[in-house]
């Protein structure tokens, strides 16, 4: 979706936005788990009272936020790393050394790159054209629908060298492997 | 999952699964070329493309090759990536390209062999479908009789990036052929950079006054043993990179020169030879009307003077060469407009010869 045309506050549920305190609210309950992760420097009467004051719900909310957020993340950078994967051929090896560096970072980016492929494929083209035409390139739609069939067919062994891609996704290495034979 | 980091994951790994991703290279580097090559009189998007290269899998060993060269290779390694294997076949043979070639029947009746063998070409790549590629032309005849002038119109006319390079100022082969690599600034050639660094693979190469090279020292001519032998030229090294053979045998090759016997016979024998004669006096009364049109159109003066030059004007031109004529041409303009008249008058008898001589294009 075009950032220019979507608010973000859509991101949040109706009751949350029409709560005129909610901004304290999560403050409020920022400050009890700040309270609580004091762990034995407070007694059990505080404990109970910070323990009753917290919202689960929002809690919960908050928890979610933050996992969508993750894959959002995840599947944004994703899509950035394929698409200079292919408009920057002649860089090959720093966008290699780039997808290492971001799959090195944390465990969960190989697990959530693999789960969220199609849609960073398809993000990836729109950047891709973007750039394509903003570096003063035309492209038709003809030639857009070509590029855009051939980029949905990779698959995350096509962009990286066999060890890397046996490093970061050994299962997915190994069944590749034997499928060769 | 293994998060750990190796530092031996490059690219030159070679990995056999990227295929996907190196057509997908390819076909990037083919719209860049394309859009580089596009101008709005001449799209390009439909032109055939011919491969011309291949890149390499495995780079030289970094053991034999100092730090310096390495680097070169990398840098040069980047533009094969980034321009693609692949490049345009501008000059498709079609109905409308001949039709274009014969308009220099027109404009040089004198090279009428010359435009008939070309027109034959393009018949025949018309059967495969193909453009015009390949073409070793070695037009020979007086000077000044516009030999470099029809090569440019040609160029013009096809649609292909042209270089002219003047033999009799080229002191080595590295010009055509690249400088070897041990020297510190050696550098490719001018096939190199036109094939690689340009958008076709059948660009136009004059070699102006090729009997003039100088023969003490240097061979200027060297390379050319290589690049007009069609099978040697499909696998041409350029000095400066000799890891990357390019195929140069779609290359258009067109030479000129005064004595063709100053030429090695091996070198003749691979040029088809065209003897040019200087136009006759109709072509060149014809040439000067041209002329002097031309420049009504440039100066927007085609309302005011009249269509055709006086007879007694264009015989008098006849007594110079075709950049005097064009200077007296314009000096005569500016006077009649200085003077506000309609008529020119071309009255510079001080710098006419006093007999008339033969003269050509510019």
């Amino acid at each position: 979706m075009n950032n220019l045309t979507r608010f973000r506050q859509a991101d949040y549920r109706d009751w949350q936005l029409r709560d005129a305190q909610f901004l304290d609210i999560l403050v409020g309950q920022q400050r009890q788990l700040r309270h609580l992760a004091r762990g034995p420097k407070i007694d059990e009467a505080e404990m109970i009272e910070a323990l009753k004051a917290l919202d689960l719900e929002l809690l919960q909310y908050a928890c979610q936020r933050l996992a969508s957020d993750l894959v959002e993340v995840a599947r944004e950078d994703c899509a950035l790393l394929i698409a200079g994967s292919v408009l920057e051929a002649s860089q090959s090896e720093e966008v290699i050394e780039r997808w290492n560096t971001w799959l090195s970072t944390t465990a969960w980016w190989p697990q959530l790159a693999q789960e969220h492929w199609r849609w960073a494929l398809n993000k990836a083209v729109g950047m891709l054209i973007e750039q394509l035409e903003s570096d003063g390139i035309l492209v038709d739609r003809v030639t857009a629908e070509a590029i855009e069939s051939a980029m949905k067919e990779l698959e995350l062994s096509d962009l990286l060298p066999p060890a890397m891609y046996a490093n970061h996704f050994p299962i997915m290495a190994t069944e590749l492997s034997e499928a060769d034979y | 999952m293994n998060t750990a980091t190796s530092p031996t994951h490059t690219a030159s790994e070679a990995p056999c699964n990227m295929r996907r991703l190196e057509s997908l290279h390819q076909r990037i580097a083919a719209l860049r070329l394309q859009s580089e090559a596009c101008t709005p009189d001449c799209p390009v998007r439909s032109l055939p493309m011919a491969r011309v290269f291949t890149i390499p899998k495995k780079r030289r060993d970094v053991l034999v090759s100092d730090r310096d060269v390495s680097k070169r290779d990398e840098k040069i390694f980047a533009v094969l990536k980034e321009r693609g294997e692949m490049r345009l076949l501008g000059a498709g043979a079609s109905e409308d390209m001949a039709a274009a070639i014969g308009k220099l029947h027109v404009s040089h009746p004198n090279f009428s062999t010359a435009v008939n063998y070309i027109l034959g070409e393009e018949m025949l790549a018309r059967q495969n479908k193909a453009a015009l590629c390949g073409l070793r032309i070695l037009l020979h005849g007086a000077p000044g009789i516009g030999k470099t002038d029809f090569c440019l119109s040609l160029a013009d006319l096809l649609g292909l990036p042209a270089e002219v390079i003047s033999m009799s100022s080229s002191q080595a082969s590295a010009q055509l052929g690249g400088s070897e690599e041990y020297w510190s600034n050696s550098q490719p050639g001018a096939v190199w950079k036109k094939i690689i660094q340009g958008t076709h693979a059948n660009p136009l190469f004059v070699l102006d006054e090729v009997d003039k090279a100088p023969t003490n020292w240097g061979d200027p001519l060297g390379a050319l043993f290589q690049l007009l032998e069609q099978k040697s030229a499909a696998i041409f090294c350029d000095k400066s990179v000799p890891w990357l053979p390019v195929n140069a045998s779609l290359v258009n090759w067109i030479a000129t020169a005064n004595d063709v016997e100053k030429l090695h016979p091996a070198l003749r024998s691979r040029f088809i030879e065209v003897e040019v004669q200087a136009p006759s006096e109709v072509d060149l009364m014809n040439l000067m009307q041209r002329l002097y049109q031309g420049m009504l159109t440039e100066f927007s003066l085609n309302e005011r003077f009249p269509p055709e030059l006086d007879m007694r004007e264009k015989t008098r031109l006849l007594r110079t060469n075709v950049r005097e004529a064009k200077q007296l041409l314009r000096r005569a303009l500016a006077r009649a407009l200085r003077e506000n008249r309609n008529e020119l008058s071309i009255h510079d008898p001080g710098n006419l010869p006093a007999t008339p001589r033969r003269i050509g294009f510019l």
